[in-house]
C-alpha cells in the first residue's frame, strides 16, 4: 500500500526523518509511536503530500504522491485542526466531505448513523459552528470525516488526544470495526501507550526520524514499549516467574 | 504588583511577530497617518478663509461651531468600522492577583492612545491660534479649546460602548446603522437642523464659559459606563467573540454547477459567515454607487476614459478585493483541501466561476448610469470582458505568491493581516493594465478600436479559460507545500 524510497526529510541540513525503506502493507492497522520531535507528523505530511520530500518519495499503491493527485480519491486523513472548516456547522462539513467522496445524502446520513454513541448527541443537528465546538468535540468531528467514503487508507495523528476516557474506548472499537469489517489500511499515532497496542497490528517506533523498533503485535507489546519509554523494566511478580 | 501593566504593552508591541513581519504594512499605515496630519494641518491653517466665504458676515467662531457636528458623527461612524476594542490580551491577567477594575482601567486608559485622538488636533489648533485667538478673549478661548478637546474623548468613549453593544448581537448593529442613517437624513432633507442645533452647545459655552465643565463630566460618566460593561462582563466566553448559532443558508443549489460546485458552495460559504470577506463583499456592493461620483459632472466634452475607469471599478471591484486575497482565504484549512478529494482544478475554476459571475452581476446593476450616458452599456461591457478573461488571470499569477493566511473573523477596513508586497503590487497590473491598453490605443487608433481590442482580449481570454486554468493548476500544484508551511507559520 505504502512505500517509501529513500525518503528523507531535513530542515537546514538536519535530518528529521529518514526512512530508506519502509512498506505498509495493504490492510495493515499501522501505529506510530515516539516523542516528541521524533517525526511522526512528518512522516504522515509527506504521505500526505502536504510537505515536500527533501530526498526520495513516497509511493501509494505503487503512485508517487507528489507525482499525481489520484491518491486522493482513496485516502482520508485527520492530522491537526487545519482539517476541519472552522465557518461550517458539523452537518455541513459532514456533507461537503461526503459530497467530495460521491457519497449523496442517503449514504451520508446512514454513515453518521453508525457514530451516534461517539458523538454523544452533541454534534449532528447542532447548529453550532464547528470553530465554536470544544477540542475534543472537533477532533472527533474531523476523524469521522476522515473515515467518509470508506477510503482504502486513513491517517489520523493523534486521534485519541483530548478525547474523554469513554470517547477513546469508543474510537478504539471504531477503528476495529472499520478495518476488520473493510480491510482498510490505517496509519495512527499516538502518545498513548495502551491505546496504540489496543488498535494496532504493527508497531513502530521512531526516534530522531529513525525506525528503532518495528514490530508485530504480542502479548508482551505493551511492556516492550513502555520499558522503552521509561527505562524501566516492568517489575515481574517473583512467583509468576516461577 | 509592582510592574506597570503598560510594561507589558510595550512588550507586546516590540515583540509582536507582526511587527517584524509587516514593515511594509506599518509603512503604509504611517504614511497615511501623516498624510490624514497633512490632510488637517492644511484643511486647519485654510479654515478661516473657507468660512469666510461660506458663511460671509458670520462670526467665524460660530461658523466653526456649526461644522463640528459633520465631522464628530464622521469620526463616530469611522471609529465604530475602524478602532479596535480593548480587549486584546486580557486573558493572561485573568487569573492573577490583580483587581479586575484595575484591569478594566487599564484597558480603557490603554485605548486612549490612538491617532484617532491626536488627528483633531492638527485641525484645531491651527484655527485656534490663526482666528479663534483674535475672536475670543483669553479665558473664553481657553474654555472653548478646552470643549473641543473633551469632545474628542467624549466621542472615543461613545464609540467604544457603541462598538461593545453592536457586537454584542447583528440587530443591535443594524440597529445604530438605521439610526445614524436616519439623523443624516433628517439632517441632509432639512426636517430638523440637528448640525445647528449640536453648533449651539458649542456657541453656548463661549457665552457662558463655565458650562465647559459638561463635557468633562460626560467623559467620566461615559468612562464609568464603559468601566462597569468591562467590569461586569469579565469572562472569557462574554468579553470575546460572540457565539452563534449557525443557522444561514446553507447554498447547496450552487452544488448543481458543476463538478466544482461543492468547492463554489463552500467560497460562497465562506464569504458570507466570516466578518472579514464579508466586509469586503459589502465593500464591493457599495462601490457600485462610484459612478454617482465620478459620472455626475459629465457631460459630452469629458474623456470617455472616465468611463473606462468607473466600469473597472464598479464591475471589476468584487474580483479586485477577493483575488487579492485568493487563495489565502482558504489558508486555515489550506492542508485540507489539498489531502480531501479535491482536485486544485475545481479550486481555481470555482474562484473563475465566482469572479465573472460577480463582474457580470455587478455590469448589468451598473447599466443603471445609462440614464448620464448610453456609452456606458458598450463600455462598460467591454471592460467587463476584459476584467473577466485578463484580469481574473492576472489573479491567478499574483496569486501563485501568496504565503501570509488571512485571520477570517477579523475586521476588514484598514486591516493589513496579510499583506504582503504582492497584495498591494495586485491592484497596478489590473488597474493600469486595461488603462494602458485604452490610452495608447486611444491615441493611436481612436475610441472605437481601443473598445473593440479590449473586448477581444477579453474574449480570447474567456474562450481559453479551461487551457490556463489547467496550466495554473500545475503552477499552483508545484507551489503547494510552499504555501501550505507559509500558511501555517504566519
Amino acid at each position: 500500500m505504502i512505500q517509501t524510497i529513500n525518503l528523507e526529510k531535513a530542515y537546514s541540513g538536519t535530518t528529521v526523518l529518514n526512512l530508506p525503506n519502509f512498506k505498509i502493507n495493504n490492510g495493515e492497522v499501522f501505529g506510530l509511536v515516539g516523542n516528541n520531535g521524533a517525526g511522526k507528523t512528518t512522516f504522515f505530511s509527506l504521505v500526505l503530500d502536504l510537505i515536500r520530500a527533501t530526498r526520495g518519495k513516497v509511493l501509494i499503491n505503487e503512485i508517487a504522491v507528489a507525482k499525481s493527485e489520484k491518491w486522493k480519491e482513496h485516502t482520508g486523513a485527520y492530522i491537526d485542526e487545519s482539517f476541519t472548516i472552522g465557518y461550517l456547522t458539523s452537518d455541513e462539513y459532514f456533507s461537503f466531505i461526503g459530497e467530495l467522496r460521491q457519497m449523496n445524502e442517503n449514504d451520508i446520513s446512514t454513515f453518521l448513523a453508525n457514530f451516534s454513541a461517539f458523538f454523544n448527541d452533541e454534534i449532528i443537528g447542532k447548529k453550532k459552528f464547528i470553530r465554536d465546538l470544544s477540542k475534543g468535540n472537533q477532533k472527533k468531528v474531523g476523524v469521522v470525516g476522515a473515515l467518509m467514503g470508506k477510503p482504502e487508507l486513513v491517517v489520523l495523528d493523534e486521534p485519541f488526544a483530548n478525547l474523554d476516557p469513554s470517547s477513546q474506548f469508543k474510537l478504539r472499537q471504531i477503528i476495529k470495526e472499520f478495518a476488520a469489517e473493510h480491510g482498510k489500511t490505517f496509519m495512527i499515532s499516538s502518545h498513548n501507550l495502551d491505546n496504540i497496542t489496543d488498535v494496532c497490528e504493527r508497531i513502530v517506533i521512531l526516534e530522531k526520524g529513525e525506525v528503532v523498533k518495528d514490530v508485530q503485535k504480542t502479548e508482551s507489546t505493551l511492556a516492550e514499549l513502555e520499558e522503552f519509554f521509561t527505562g524501566e523494566k516492568t517489575k515481574v511478580d517473583f512467583l509468576e516467574e516461577l | 504588583m509592582k510592574r506597570n501593566f503598560f510594561y507589558f504593552a510595550w512588550r507586546e508591541l516590540t515583540r509582536s511577530a507582526y511587527l517584524n513581519k509587516n514593515m511594509a504594512a506599518k509603512g503604509v499605515l504611517i504614511f497615511l497617518a501623516i498624510y490624514f496630519s497633512a490632510v488637517a494641518l492644511f484643511l486647519g491653517f485654510n479654515l478661516s478663509e473657507h468660512l469666510a466665504e461660506t458663511y460671509p458676515g458670520k462670526s467665524q467662531i460660530s461658523a466653526f461651531n456649526s461644522l463640528i457636528f459633520i465631522y464628530v458623527g464622521f469620526e463616530l461612524v469611522l471609529r465604530i468600522m475602524v478602532q479596535n476594542l480593548p480587549t486584546f490580551g486580557f486573558q493572561p491577567f485573568l487569573i492573577i492577583p490583580v483587581k479586575r477594575k484595575r484591569i478594566a482601567r487599564y484597558m480603557l486608559n490603554k485605548s486612549l492612545l490612538h491617532f484617532f485622538n491626536i488627528l483633531p488636533l492638527f485641525l484645531i489648533l491651527p484655527f485656534t491660534f490663526k482666528s479663534a485667538i483674535n475672536e475670543l478673549e483669553t479665558p473664553v478661548l481657553i474654555a472653548w479649546l478646552a470643549s473641543l478637546f473633551f469632545m474628542i474623548f467624549v466621542n472615543h468613549f461613545l464609540a467604544i460602548y457603541i462598538k461593545w453593544r453592536t457586537n454584542e448581537s447583528n440587530y443591535i448593529f443594524y440597529g445604530f446603522l438605521a439610526v445614524a442613517v436616519g439623523v443624516f437624513a433628517i439632517d441632509y432633507f432639512a426636517i430638523f437642523d440637528i448640525t445647528t442645533t449640536f453648533g449651539k452647545l458649542f456657541d453656548v459655552v463661549v457665552q457662558f464659559p463655565a458650562l465647559v465643565v459638561i463635557f468633562p463630566i460626560s467623559i467620566v460618566a461615559l468612562y464609568f459606563l464603559n468601566h462597569n460593561y468591562l467590569w461586569s462582563r469579565f469572562y472569557l466566553d462574554e468579553l470575546s467573540q460572540k457565539k452563534k448559532e449557525g443557522s444561514m443558508h446553507d447554498f447547496s443549489w450552487l452544488n448543481q454547477i458543476g463538478e466544482y460546485g461543492k468547492m463554489l458552495s463552500l467560497e460562497v460559504k465562506m464569504i458570507t459567515r466570516n466578518k472579514r470577506p464579508r466586509t469586503t463583499a459589502l465593500m464591493s456592493i457599495l462601490f457600485i454607487f462610484y459612478g454617482l461620483l465620478i459620472y455626475k459632472d459629465y457631460d459630452s466634452e469629458m474623456p470617455e476614459f472616465i468611463f473606462v475607469l468607473g466600469g473597472m471599478f464598479m464591475t471589476g471591484v468584487f474580483g479586485m478585493m477577493y483575488g487579492q486575497f485568493f487563495p489565502a482565504w482558504h489558508s486555515r484549512y489550506y492542508p485540507l483541501l489539498m489531502a480531501q478529494n479535491v482536485k486544485m482544478k475545481q479550486i481555481l475554476q470555482s474562484a473563475f466561476f465566482l469572479m465573472a459571475a460577480t463582474n457580470i452581476i455587478f455590469y448589468l446593476l451598473s447599466l443603471g448610469y445609462m440614464y448620464i450616458s448610453p456609452k456606458v452599456l458598450y463600455i462598460h461591457f467591454v471592460v467587463m470582458l476584459y476584467n473577466i478573461g485578463v484580469n481574473t488571470f492576472v489573479i491567478f499569477a499574483l496569486g501563485l505568491s501568496s504565503r501570509k493566511s488571512i485571520d477570517l473573523e477579523q475586521r476588514a477596513m484598514f486591516n493589513y493581516q496579510g499583506m504582503g508586497a504582492t497584495q498591494w503590487l495586485i491592484t497596478f497590473p489590473i488597474l493600469l493594465g486595461p488603462m494602458a491598453v485604452y490610452g495608447v490605443l486611444t491615441l493611436l487608433f481612436g475610441n472605437i478600436t481601443a473598445y473593440i481590442v479590449l473586448g477581444v482580449l477579453g474574449l480570447i481570454g474567456i474562450i481559453l479559460h479551461p487551457r490556463l486554468i489547467d496550466y495554473f493548476t500545475k503552477q499552483y500544484l508545484k507551489r503547494k507545500h510552499k504555501m501550505i508551511s507559509a500558511y501555517k507559520s504566519s
